[in-house]
């Protein structure tokens, strides 16, 4: 069985570029004995679609605003 | 000409804008007076530039891509400073893999009770996943941010952060675990 740990980064590196076909032999025939890695690619995915929805429940309050609007005027 | 032309309104930009690029810099900066500081600053140069506004984009896409700017310069001065995290990330691996490279036991992938292509989730969802990644190292956090939520791609990150290639995944790589495995105790099996 080959490192989980290479093929976990094989997984991650292939979100973004085309593996070899050696590679690819590799990642198919471990991920059909490992579950963990079937888990892991499915759940990284998902992750980088999801990360693209992160909205911070933060927001500016009214001094804030007061302060950057001050700012303004002194430069304008 | 001139009088048609749409006049840029800097005393309202606060109202109409300061809240949408506040959340914005908020969701790519772990750190609020670092993103109110960002967004003042994106409104002052917007200022100190505007004869060079033109009107082929709307006044609320430039002022986005002069905030897009000074985040990517931010995470550039960071990284900078950042380099030693790169050591400590190879050693902490063996929080997740053991000596052969298998699945440290609590480690291990679980599975999650969800349909992986569904689009959105809860608020509260996209509250934990943010600080999942909020918890990254800086430079981690630089090259992820960038990568995902600004979509640029490996070649430009590295150069802009001045990072090699190989340093670039290694980042990621640990960066992806560790945000799986927050995701996962923190949501999907609490």
């Amino acid at each position: 069985m080959r490192s989980c740990e290479k093929i976990t980064f094989l997984i991650v590196r292939s979100e973004e570029i085309p593996l070899t076909f050696s590679e690819k032999v590799k990642l198919a025939t471990h991920l059909c004995i490992c579950k963990f890695c079937k888990n892991f690619e499915k759940q990284s995915a998902y992750i980088a679609k999801q990360l693209q929805n992160i909205s911070s429940p933060v927001s500016l309050s009214a001094e804030d605003k007061l302060s950057m609007t001050e700012a303004i005027e002194k430069n304008s | 000409m001139e009088e048609t032309q749409k006049r840029l309104e800097p005393k309202v930009w606060i109202e109409l804008y300061a809240d949408q690029l506040f959340k914005y810099a908020m969701s790519r900066i772990p750190d609020c007076e670092t993103a109110k500081d960002l967004v003042q600053e994106t409104f002052l140069s917007a200022l100190k530039n505007i004869e060079t506004f033109r009107h082929e984009i709307s006044e609320k896409n430039w002022l986005y891509s002069i905030l897009k700017n000074k985040i990517i310069d931010y995470y550039r001065r960071r990284a900078k400073q950042s380099f030693d995290e790169l050591e400590k990330l190879t050693e902490r691996a063996e929080d997740y893999f053991n000596e052969k490279g298998h699945w440290q036991k609590p480690a291990r992938p679980k599975t999650w009770r969800i349909v992986y292509s569904q689009a959105n989730e809860s608020k509260e969802f996209y509250e934990i996943l943010g600080q999942c990644k909020d918890r990254l190292a800086t430079l981690q956090c630089a090259v992820f941010t960038l990568k995902y939520l600004e979509e640029k791609k490996s070649d430009e990150i590295c150069k802009g952060l001045n990072i090699s290639s190989s340093n670039y995944w290694v980042l990621i790589h640990r960066a992806k675990l560790q945000i799986r495995q927050c995701l996962e105790r923190n949501w999907f099996l609490k």
